[in-house]
């Protein structure tokens, strides 16, 4: 990690919203991040700061009006197998089953169909899932659509992850669950994470390092580097320590204007 | 002695009794629903009425005949064999039409809804063309194919085609965009897109508009039969007019009701078996 050249950078990065009424907003203005190989990167910020146009950039859905962002050393184009997505909305194609879904990035890339069978059991496995092959995925709560989701993007062994708030939707409970469960598989896979989250707790008990991002035009208001070893115990001082220097460093960098419209 | 081949034969009997009611139990439900008990006896009752309407009004038999006699008819036309042929000719029609008519459709949906030059050109023409009504074609097809097989299929595909068309169109265009971005995040190429992502995510629309088209078919079939054919249902009752025959042109007009209902049924089934997702998606 040190001293290589870091798996995404941004450069300069500004990009604005032309809205129907034609006014311009500002989400980014002259933005500067990297993400390096093998971080669990979390990003903290309130609804509507700009979390997801930022994922969006580096998954190559939408282009920065100015600046860029660079993947391995190389401007983002358009979106790529390298770079997974996790989606907060539902995203699992409902025409095809559980297995469908999760070779869906083989088949597009042409692997034999004996081949594309052993990765499929080995990814559902891998998110505990192994019995659902043939399910639709209407059949399955929205816990398991959501690690049937995770299943599809990491068979394409990306270079990075990046989820959108991925758990935002589920109970508490679940939640919990699922966070345990990608820890193991972040430390199984070796990936790159970048989670967005809105929940600080979240990002304390995931994250290697924990970036709040401010009301737009959003920076990185905060940074922490989260040196606890996993699995982290909600309850312990240090953990405590570094929920309160987050939740500090959130609410005096949101505009109160945003709070109240959310 | 007695007591115990009592208790035997009770206990058989319980034993039938308990198959039956097991019997009852599983297969009565799914045959004599409340909705296929209640739909005959509307059948029934509709069947009922038009005799009785019949023997009180004293209408003449040969400007409505009777159920029975309509009955016969049927009986009289199955036996020579001519039903058939009839239902045959017609069913073929309808069929052709349908599969072209629907493939053109889908093509002309996914153009038009994908590729935003082509869909400003056709637009207009689409909502002109999608409020006239298909059979004020049928005169000209006549002039522009004569009375075989052409203008037939080109009638029926015609009138087929814009349901199909507008229905695909719309499924396109409300396709969910984070399928779109999923699959490309997943490495899907242009090319691929098209079979893997847009033409399923669109299937619910296209499936109502062939489902709209197979009752559209019929009513193609049965206008450009009318205006001449050699068989065909439609046919079937120009030709009984031309002989006064109303107990003929009844068959011809019951038969095209009830094709177009196992026509329906069929579809449906077909599309559940194929797509067991349909219905359920979001
Ligand atoms: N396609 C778009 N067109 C116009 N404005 C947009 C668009 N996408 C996002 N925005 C605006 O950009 C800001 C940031 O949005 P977003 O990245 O979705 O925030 P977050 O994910 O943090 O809730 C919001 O004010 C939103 O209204
Ligand atoms: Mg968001």
């Amino acid at each position: 990690m040190m001293g290589a050249e870091p798996l995404i950078d941004f450069r300069a990065v500004s990009m604005e919203y032309q809205s129907t009424g034609g006014e311009r907003t500002t989400v980014f203005r002259s933005l500067g991040l990297t993400i390096n190989a093998g971080e669990f990167a979390c990003v903290i910020g309130p609804s509507g700061c700009g979390k997801t146009t930022l994922l969006n950039m580096i998954a190559g859905f939408v282009a920065p009006t100015s600046g860029e962002v660079l993947f391995k050393g190389q401007p983002i184009r358009e979106p790529g197998a390298e770079r997974g997505c996790v989606f907060q909305e539902y995203s699992l194609f409902p025409w095809l089953t559980v297995e469908e879904n999760v070779e869906f990035g083989l088949r597009c890339q042409g692997v034999p169909a004996g081949e594309r069978r052993d990765l499929v059991e080995r990814h559902l496995s891998l998110v505990g899932l192994a019995n659902t092959r043939k399910k639709y995925p209407f059949e399955l709560s929205g816990g398991m659509q959501q690690r049937v989701g995770i299943a599809r993007a990491l068979i394409n062994n990306p270079a990075v992850l990046l989820m959108d708030e991925p758990f935002a939707a589920l109970d508490a409970i679940t939640r919990n669950t699922m966070q345990s469960e990608l820890l193991s598989i972040w430390k199984a896979t070796g990936t790159t994470v970048f989670y967005i989250t809105h929940n600080i707790e979240e990002a304390v008990f995931l994250g290697t390092r924990a970036m709040v991002m401010s009301s737009p035009p959003a920076m990185i208001a905060h940074a922490v580097q989260i040196e606890l070893p996993h699995p982290r115990e909600r309850t312990t001082a240090d953990f405590n320590a570094i929920y309160r220097e987050l939740e500090t460093a959130l609410y005096s960098h949101i505009d109160p204007k945003l709070l109240r419209k959310s | 002695m007695v007591e115990s081949s009592n208790a035997e034969l009770s206990q058989h009997r319980q034993s039938q009794v308990a198959v039956w009611k097991t019997f009852a139990r599983r297969m009565v439900p799914h045959i004599v629903t409340r909705s296929t008990v209640l739909g005959l006896t509307g059948v029934a009752g509709a069947v009922l009425l038009w005799q009785l309407v019949l023997s009180v009004a004293l209408v003449d038999p040969r400007l409505m005949p009777a159920p029975l006699a309509v009955f016969q008819a049927a009986v009289e036309m199955a036996a020579s064999g001519e039903l058939f042929q009839h239902i045959a000719a017609s069913v073929a029609r309808a069929l052709s039409g349908l599969v072209i008519g629907s493939a053109i459709g889908i093509a002309f949906g996914i153009f038009t809804g994908r590729v935003a030059v082509f869909g400003f050109l056709m637009e207009p023409i689409a909502q002109l063309f999608r409020s006239i009504p298909a059979i004020a074609f049928v005169p000209l097809a006549i002039i522009w194919f004569g009375l075989g097989e052409q203008s037939k299929l080109f009638l029926i595909t015609f009138g087929v085609f814009f349901p199909v068309w507008i229905n695909t169109l719309m499924g396109v265009k409300s396709i969910r965009p984070v399928y779109i971005r999923a699959a490309r995040s997943l490495g899907v190429s242009r090319r691929q897109l098209l079979r893997l992502v847009i033409l399923p995510a669109a299937l619910p629309y296209i499936i109502t508009g062939v489902r709209i088209s197979v009752s559209i078919a019929y009513i193609m079939l049965a206008a450009a039969e009318m205006a001449g054919a050699r068989t065909g249902l439609g046919q079937l009752i120009q030709e009984s007019y031309l002989v006064f025959r109303t107990d003929r042109m009844l068959v011809g007009i019951i038969m095209l009701g009830i094709l177009g209902l196992i026509s329906d049924r069929l579809f449906m089934m077909g599309v559940r078996r194929l797509f067991p997702w349909y219905g359920a998606e979001r």
